[in-house]
């Protein structure tokens, strides 16, 4: 049964082929951007006979009458939100005619205010225009290719887009985008245009797995900048455009069930969940002594089930008679249940060669429940066809329950044979709360005949608590002569409660004045504005330890029965994660934009100011304690739009773009594990990366959805942000590893994106080349000429942490309007990248290079109802981590499985197993 | 004519082209140093430097700081008394040694950095009623800079040091909040640590660490360290120098452990020589952790003429270690049970007996201490790890005991002599170190009355 379930969506995908041939052939276009309506019903009726027929239109707009019989009709297309449109047609025997019927949108005369356009709410006709008619390059994403896409969150969609790849979390989801090689820190997310703040302490910007794909309009990935755009986004930036309000009333509901194929030979472990939503020190103030009354066992208490995943959407929406009032309510609930086996090498370097050693093997089973809420409100109240304003509000919720167990033997010590060995045990229980409020008022005035305004008001809050990340240390093994090593627990860490919480509060004002006069017989727009955002992040984190009283107790069943004593009863205030930040950035542009002949240039200038402070728990003996820095940037940009002609784009663009520091990586802290090798510590002279940024992009959209995408890019990046090794020590002694900048890096490549549709198929592909280069500095480990152990730093040239040569993308689709059924084979190329870098010269852990199989079906049940499946990870493609060294058997007392010798080191192996969705859809 | 004009526009907004980026103004904190005040009272209290002189009795109940070059002295018969009960950080104050701190005991009048008489219990031993002894480079003064000071020396002589070992506070690097403490924490590379008769006594965890320097450790005497782990001297990178004629009765763990871990570029290269070493390693719960010595990760140096009784684990000398250049020969075992017996050379690691090593079999061997009864507490009775609460207080601390070798122990006269000490110390003078050569005898007491003169 578990091979045979990914062959029988594959057999469904087949059915409903069907041939056709006839004798009416047409299109339905838009009457006003003739642009193909895709399922739009089609009927004919006889003038003069009972003739009646009806069919849909396909992924191109097209559609076919076969056998009907000679005599005058009469055909009609029909489209929601669109006027119906007949004509009167003669068919002939052996001919064939041909009609375009062009459907006007209703409602249409109000439309002009509306910045940005607006087609059929979400629909891939207004993707491909946005991408065809946007100042910049820029990569979009329908509603409509989402829900029949095989993903559930915005950054699994992400992973379809051209030059995107995903970095995944532990559970094999999808969460942070890297665009052209660019990881996270390069790429800004945007809601409506609005930079968001993160609930992730230490990124800047928002984890996109907290989105559900099913509340969004459209997903934009931009790739170059304008002036009107916020400058750090050098990597690009990706807006999320948010459902609007639709002209007639529309629901749209969601629900399905769901089940990982992992669970079907074990069971999910949950755990308790209540426990302390804060630490002993927040409850009852930094000179309070904890005792071991503060600390529950209940994290500890877990249960077994076969967890089902369950989804619901619903989307309700309308305008009132008079068209001035439209309202948008979309709730999205996903409460899905994921698996992980992952097996982990711990990888050390030889004191004497640099050579890397195998040093244990680690076990590690995942479990994790996610629950992803997202409800999303907008009002919008057009006063007069000069006056609108929307109010926008949106909460997001990702809350996640983790239980990790994992057992680590050590194959270095003690390990004197087969099954025998160290073992250390630990079991991890985990819940994190991420939310997001955003509330955004947002107006659109033309003052005057040439004179537009608009400006948004936005307050939002990102908040992560990890209350009570409780963990059990345990030690046991078997002994050479074969005895069980009874269990106890780490005697100076056997219990850890750890509690972490952060919120990033952001309040901003946007203004914008667009003014168009006619120059010189041209239209020239000419736009100014600004912006101002002040943000507070704040920071919390404290950690317990527990240690066991008397410390030979062995683990008794049930973790109520053995004893501790909290040993460091104040937490941890001074911790790096104690911090406040803030953050001031104002900006101001003045962007102009014309044509001249096929020629379309916008370009001009931004200014934006940067003012840093923050406050740390740590003591005034510290450096850096406190500090401020603040900057300014001028950032230029120019955007070229050559019209070969309707269908032909050529780009050409400048920009320069910045990208600010994380607030994690300036504080002054010292901290991490601290039986790490290195301390990690911070680095408040960490200064910005800015780069400058080339586009080039041509652009072919034949008919319909069609289109054919070229591009190359060429980034130079000044002072480049890595993690590397250093001998400034913050407190710490020996080395450290710090957030530096490093000189300059490069990194160029090109793109292809191609999308084509032949009635009821369609094929998408795009296929990315990328090639990033920067030099820091390594350790590398030897034995000096007086035969002592030391190290000396050597330059290393590499690619950017993240950065895969090649990445593609191949979609095929089938969409058939008549049998109401939408199917999608969806794969994706990740080519090989660096996953971590390591202080050692030539060690960097690599990720290899993987292939992702995903599937989707949609069948129109009966009226307004929708059955879909949704299928991930087809293959079982495993995460795979590798050393580009070979390993060395003799690094280990044993044979070790997994490391073959002389093939590259094995780190890493996480298994997901596939995800099965199965869904009711419900649309008007 | 009007395309030639916006051909232009287009060409001279070309020009607008560059990118202005200002450099960031960065105004950050520069840590607060509270000049060193001259010692007028008898409470030390904040920045502290001078002389505690002979015969008086000093007290801190708050954290003493010790600036970057400045000195702290302590003459003869100086008693030092930390006012604290371990609850927290405030209430378990620590002497942070930025400059030099030198403790002058002698024989007859000896030193002590120690607790109140009344908290002066075997109870007390593990539960770290104040901070300890930090010597570290002061803060640098910016973070992105490489930091300009290096710490000083710590110069330790017929000094008493007991009963330490609380979490740390806040703001209190190299260690961090809630991190145990040490009696003594000695990071300062290439400066030297001179330790020289002294006594240890008491600690939650290692009794002393060291991330680098240059060590002189002779003729010192340490008791009951480590609650349910720990070392009695524990050795990490950048740490070079020699431990000899030491007595240690009772650690948690190893006596004396040898690793080049916590990356520096000067490779941890210890000799250690002429100790005793009874009792260790039994209140370690982590299986194979050593109970006498070990050398790993890296570690080097010359381990000769060490006597190791009862301990739960002989020399340990892991795969890891710097093999090639540590050198081991004439150490004596003697265990009153088959298991101890079975560990003389710790199976965990891969040392093996040498030519002029003593071992033999369960309660062979007896290396005819003074006063102490090597069988009193029978170990065949005890296989695994017990908690301090359960082990006597004859096994942890020497009391009355006496651990000088009898004329005819096994263990006289078949030292090893002919090797040199590393003498990594640069002190010299009366305040410089006494690197004894290694003795004839086994252990820390020989018989010609040289060695711990305790």
């Amino acid at each position: 049964m578990k091979r045979s379930l990914p062959l029988i969506f594959l057999l469904v995908l087949l059915t409903g082929l069907s041939y056709a041939s006839g004798i009416i052939k047409g299109n339905i276009t838009d009457k006003k951007t003739a642009e193909p309506l895709i399922g739009a019903t089609v009927h004919i009726k006889g003038k003069r006979t009972d003739f009646k027929a009806a069919t849909s239109t396909g992924l191109d707009g097209s559609f076919t009458f076969k056998n009907v019989p000679a005599g005058e009709y009469e055909i009609e297309g029909k489209y929601i939100s669109y006027k119906d449109e007949d004509k009167d047609i003669t068919v002939k025997d052996g001919a064939v005619v041909t009609v375009t019927l062009k459907l006007e949108p209703k409602g249409s005369e109000l439309k002009e205010v509306v910045v940005g356009g607006r087609s059929a709410g979400g629909s891939d006709q207004a993707a491909r225009r946005i991408e065809q008619r946007a100042d910049q390059v820029l990569n979009a994403v329908s509603a409509k290719t989402i829900e029949v896409s095989p993903d559930i969150t915005v950054a699994n969609v992400m992973q379809r887009v051209s030059g995107v790849s995903v970095e995944r979390s532990s559970n094999g989801e999808a969460q942070y985008p890297i665009i052209r090689g660019m990881e996270k820190r390069y790429i800004s997310t945007l809601i409506n245009g609005v930079k968001i703040p993160s609930p992730d302490n230490k990124n800047r910007y928002v984890p996109l797995d907290i989105f559900p794909a099913d509340i969004i309009d459209r997903l934009e990935v931009y790739k170059s900048l304008t002036p009107s755009m916020e400058a750090d986004a050098i990597g690009g930036a990706v807006n999320l455009v948010l459902k609007d309000a639709p002209d007639d009333f529309t629901v749209n509901a969601n629900l399905a069930a769901g089940y990982s194929q992992i669970f079907f030979n074990k069971d999910f472990v949950s755990f308790n969940h209540s426990s302390a939503n804060s630490s002993p020190r927040i409850i009852n103030g930094n000179d309070y002594l904890a005792t071991n009354a503060d600390f529950s066992t209940a994290r500890y208490k877990t249960g077994t089930s076969k967890p089902v995943s369950s989804v619901f959407g619903l989307t309700l929406g309308g305008r009132t008679a008079d068209k001035k009032l439209g309202v948008l309510a979309a709730v999205s609930y996903q409460n899905t249940y994921r698996g992980n086996n992952s097996v982990y090498f711990g990888t050390d370097v030889d004191r004497t060669n640099n050579e890397p050693v195998v040093s244990d093997i680690e076990s590690r089973v995942y479990n994790i429940q996610q629950q992803r809420t997202g409800i999303h409100t907008k009002a919008d109240y057009k006063f007069d066809s000069k006056n609108k304003i929307d109010l926008y509000a949106a909460y997001l919720n990702l809350t996640q329950n983790q239980y990790r167990f994992a057992s680590d033997t050590d194959l270095v010590l003690g390990r004197t044979g087969m099954g025998v060995g160290r073992v250390k045990i630990n079991e991890r229980s985990d819940r994190t709360v991420q939310q997001i409020y955003n509330l955004t008022l947002k107006g659109n005035h033309t003052l005057a005949d040439r004179l537009h305004t608009d400006w948004s008001l936005v307050y939002s809050k990102a908040e992560a608590n990890e209350p009570d990340r409780a963990t059990l240390d345990i030690s046991t093994g078997v002994l050479p002569n074969g005895t069980q090593i009874a269990p106890t627990f780490d005697a100076l860490n056997g219990q850890q409660h750890v509690w972490a919480k952060n919120s990033d509060r952001d309040k901003a004002a946007y203004l914008n004045f667009t003014y168009t006069p006619k120059l010189l017989g041209t239209d020239v727009d000419f736009s100014t504005g600004g912006m101002f955002r002040d943000k507070d992040r704040t920071s919390i984190y404290d950690s317990y330890s527990l240690r066991p009283i008397p410390s030979t107790q062995t683990v008794a069943d049930n973790v109520d029965n053995n004893t501790f004593q909290i040993f460091n009863t104040q937490g941890t205030s001074d911790d790096a994660l104690n911090y406040v930040f803030n953050e001031k950035v104002g900006a101001y542009y003045g962007q102009f934009k014309f044509q001249v002949g096929k020629l379309q240039t916008v370009g001009g200038v931004r200014a934006e100011y940067t003012r840093q402070s923050w406050q740390t728990g740590a003591s005034q003996k510290l450096a850096g304690t406190t500090g401020h820095i603040q900057y300014y940037d001028v950032l230029p940009s120019i955007a070229f739009k050559y019209k070969l002609d309707d269908k032909q784009n050529l780009r050409l663009s400048y920009y320069s773009g910045i990208s600010r520091p994380g607030f994690y990586e300036l504080v002054p802290h010292t901290g991490g594990d601290p039986d790490a090798d290195y301390t990690e510590i911070g680095n408040p002279n960490l200064k910005r990366v800015t780069a400058d940024n080339y586009d080039l992009r041509y652009e072919f959209f034949p008919k319909g959805l069609d289109q054919l995408l070229v591009g190359a890019f060429y980034k130079q990046i000044n002072n480049p942000i890595e993690f590397a090794i250093t001998s400034n020590t913050g407190g710490a002694t020996g080395y450290s590893l710090q957030a530096n900048n490093f000189g300059t890096g490069t990194n160029y490549g090109f793109e292809l994106d191609f999308t084509k549709y032949v009635h009821n198929f369609g094929i998408r592909a795009n296929y990315t080349f990328t090639n990033s280069k920067i030099t820091t500095s390594k350790y590398v480990r030897y034995r000096d000429a007086n035969g002592f152990l030391t190290q000396r730093p050597e330059m290393q040239t590499r690619p950017l942490q993240g950065q895969s040569k090649n990445i593609g993308n191949v979609s095929l689709l089938y969409k058939s309007a008549k049998a109401g059924l939408d199917a999608q084979i969806a794969l994706v190329y990740t080519g090989s990248r660096i996953n971590s870098v390591s202080p050692y010269l030539d060690n960097d852990i690599w990720q290899k290079a993987s292939t992702q199989l995903d599937v989707s079906v949609e069948k129109k049940l009966f009226k307004h109802f929708y059955g879909y499946v949704k299928a991930a990870n087809l293959l079982n493609t495993p995460f795979q981590l590798e050393l580009h060294r070979a390993y060395n058997p003799a690094s280990t007392v044993l044979p070790v499985e997994l490391q073959t010798p002389g093939q590259n080191v094995f780190v890493r192996r996480d298994k997901y197993e596939q995800t099965y969705l199965l869904g009711l859809r419900f649309k008007l | 004519m009007k395309k030639i004009i916006n051909l232009a526009v287009i060409i001279g907004s070309l020009f607008l082209l560059s990118a202005c980026h200002q450099k960031e103004i960065v105004n950050i904190s520069k840590p607060t140093v509270e000049a060193g005040a001259a010692i007028t009272s008898d409470t030390l209290k904040g920045s502290v430097k001078g002389t505690m002189v002979s015969g008086k009795t000093y007290y801190f109940k708050s954290d003493v700081t010790v600036n970057n070059g400045d000195t702290l002295l302590m003459q003869s018969g100086v008693k030092l008394i930390a006012i604290g009960d371990g609850t927290s950080a405030a209430k378990s104050p620590q002497l942070t040694i930025y400059g030099t701190f030198i403790s002058l005991g002698t024989q007859t009048d000896p030193n002590w950095i120690t607790v109140p008489d009344a908290q002066r219990i075997q109870a007390n031993a593990f539960a770290g009623l104040w901070g300890g002894i930090v010597c570290a480079p002061a803060p640098a003064p910016d973070p992105n800079q490489a930091n300009p000071y290096k710490g000083g020396d710590l110069i330790l002589k017929w000094t008493h040091i007991e009963f330490a070992g609380g979490p740390s506070g806040i703001g209190n690097p190299p260690y961090a909040q809630g991190d145990p403490r040490y009696l003594i924490l000695f990071a300062n590379l290439n400066k030297n640590f001179i330790m020289e008769d002294c006594w240890i006594y008491g600690s939650k965890d290692d009794a002393i660490r060291t991330t680098g320097g240059n060590i002189s450790i002779m003729r010192n005497t340490f008791e009951s360290c480590g609650q349910a782990g720990g070392e009695f001297f524990n050795m990490k990178s950048g740490t070079v120098g020699d431990l000899a004629y030491n007595m240690l009765i009772g650690a948690a763990t190893n006596s004396l452990k040898a690793a080049n871990t916590s990356t520096t570029t000067i490779q941890c290269n210890v000799n250690m020589y002429n100790n005793t070493m009874v009792n260790g390693g039994w209140r370690q719960t982590k299986t194979g952790r050593g109970g006498s010595i070990d050398y790993e990760q890296g570690a080097r140096g010359l381990c000769y003429n060490n006597l190791m009784v009862n301990c739960r684990f002989g020399l340990r000398v892991t795969t890891d270690a710097d093999l090639p250049n540590i050198a081991y020969n004439n150490n004596y075992d003697y265990g009153n049970s088959a298991n101890i017996v079975a560990q003389f050379i710790a199976t965990d690691g891969v040392a093996s007996f040498k030519a002029n090593d003593i071992h033999g079999t369960a309660k062979q061997n007896n290396p005819m201490f003074y006063g102490f009864d090597v069988d009193k507490f029978d170990y065949s009775t005890q296989t695994g790890a017990v908690s301090y609460t359960a082990q006597a207080l004859y096994l942890l601390t020497i009391g009355t005991s006496n651990f000088r070798l009898q004329a005819g122990s096994p263990a006289i006269g078949k030292g090893k002599t002919d090797f040199a000490p590393l003498k990594a110390v640069t002190a010299t003078g009366t305040l410089g170190a006494n690197v004894m050569l290694p003795g004839k005898d086994i252990g820390a007491y020989q018989s010609d009355g040289t060695g711990n003169q305790h």
